[in-house]
């Protein structure tokens, strides 16, 4: 048996036991979609945006209702999609070994979680964007980090240490790339203003006024030095010690800014290869910010070690 | 790594459903982040992987392995 039959058949046996998971295991992210999708489409239609997401996510939640059975089903396929892309481009770019080792971790790591939550489709376009960065294809990877940020946000952090790796390949600042980027970003995520003034900044609102999450570092801060409490709500159990919690969660922000400004730092002069910064800065936004989302670290480490040199 | 970090993830669920282990949950995340912490200050300074027993963790997140006190 070739090595490519035997991953096609390791990712068959992998999507048919996240679907099995997705049958019996519900999560309840796939519900919010679905009750997004269903209001995006009702009259009047295309006003409700996503409260705690960026407005091109809605696409994603509304792509599943075009199929006829379950909504669960048709976003599992969805995602399984987007996995599927990931191993056939990874296992091209990295050798079948990473496929295997990929779907390894992908099953120890978040097996519950892969085909009931959209990270793989963020996650997917932000390990091509990278991937291109590493082999000097900026046009390619700008583009992939811009919607990768419209999908989801966090590959913002890669966007000054993508340029600091351009500067320093070509000896100029990429002015024109930087400039179509932010364009291009700030167009699409003010785009549901267009039918809902004031939808744009709901996923930006919605982070600044929730509580701190209980698994963050902001709650670990709390925890430590203040006389917290367990409170509930933004669906999470959450850990609050007053007013003093916002001035927190700006001071952790504030060290993982500054983590992110070290590594381009370092990427610009040379020190740091660009996915061992990139690991650095996502590592610390993901331990400064409000919540824990284990799962981009995650998503991360199942390609990172094929790149240690790099 | 990836297995702790995906284990850890259970910590979610568990402290939704038995709230009087919020506390233990709590421990037990706060040791998570902060090997997590010290293990992306590995990755940023490549200190000897002995210090703190980081050398798995440093080495899964990409730090360069580390040999006879060089890095290769």
């Amino acid at each position: 048996m070739s090595a490519k039959v035997r991953i096609g058949l390791i990712l068959a046996l992998f999507s048919a036991a996240e679907i099995a998971l997705t049958l019996h295991l519900h999560e309840v992210d796939v519900q919010i979609y679905h009750q997004y999708a269903v209001a995006f489409l009702t009259p009047p239609r295309f006003r409700a945006w996503p409260q705690e997401y960026p407005g091109l996510a809605e696409l994603l939640f509304v792509l599943p209702l075009a199929y006829p059975g379950s909504y669960r089903v048709a976003f599992a396929l969805l995602t399984l999609f987007a996995l599927t892309l990931l191993v056939v481009y990874g296992v091209r770019r990295s050798g079948d070994a990473w496929g295997v080792r990929l779907l390894w971790y992908l099953a120890v790591g978040s097996a519950g979680l892969l085909a009931q939550r959209y990270d793989i489709v963020a996650a997917t376009v932000t390990y091509l964007g990278l991937d291109a960065a590493r082999r000097g294809q900026w046009r390619r990877a700008w583009a992939c980090l811009v919607i990768g940020v419209l999908l989801k946000g966090y590959p913002l952090v890669f966007w000054p240490l993508v340029a600091a790796a351009q500067r320093r390949e070509r000896g100029r600042w990429p002015w024109l790339h930087l400039a179509a980027a932010v364009g291009a970003a700030a167009a699409g995520l003010a785009l549901p203003d267009l039918t809902h003034p004031g939808a744009a900044l709901n996923a930006w609102r919605y982070l600044a006024e929730r509580s701190i999450e209980f698994e963050s570092g902001p709650a670990t801060v709390l925890y430590w030095f203040f006389a917290s409490r367990f409170t509930s709500g933004y669906g999470s159990v959450n850990l609050s010690a007053g007013p003093v919690d916002h001035l927190v969660a700006l001071g952790m922000l504030g060290v993982g800014l500054g983590v992110v400004g070290l590594a381009a730092w370092q990427v610009l002069r040379g020190r740091w290869p660009l996915m061992q910064a990139a690991t650095l800065a996502l590592g610390a936004v993901l331990l400064t910010s409000k919540v824990f989302s284990a799962q981009y670290l995650l998503g991360w480490l199942r390609w990172r070690p094929r790149h240690r040199s790099t | 790594m990836t297995l702790a970090l995906g284990l850890s993830t259970l910590v979610y669920p568990l402290a939704f459903v038995f709230r009087p282990l919020q506390p233990y949950l709590m421990d037990l995340v706060t040791l998570r982040n902060l090997v997590l912490a010290a293990a992306l200050v590995s990755l940023a300074w490549p200190v000897h992987p002995s210090v703190l027993g980081l050398r798995g963790v440093g080495e899964a997140l990409g730090r360069p392995r580390w040999q006879k006190g060089r890095e290769v």
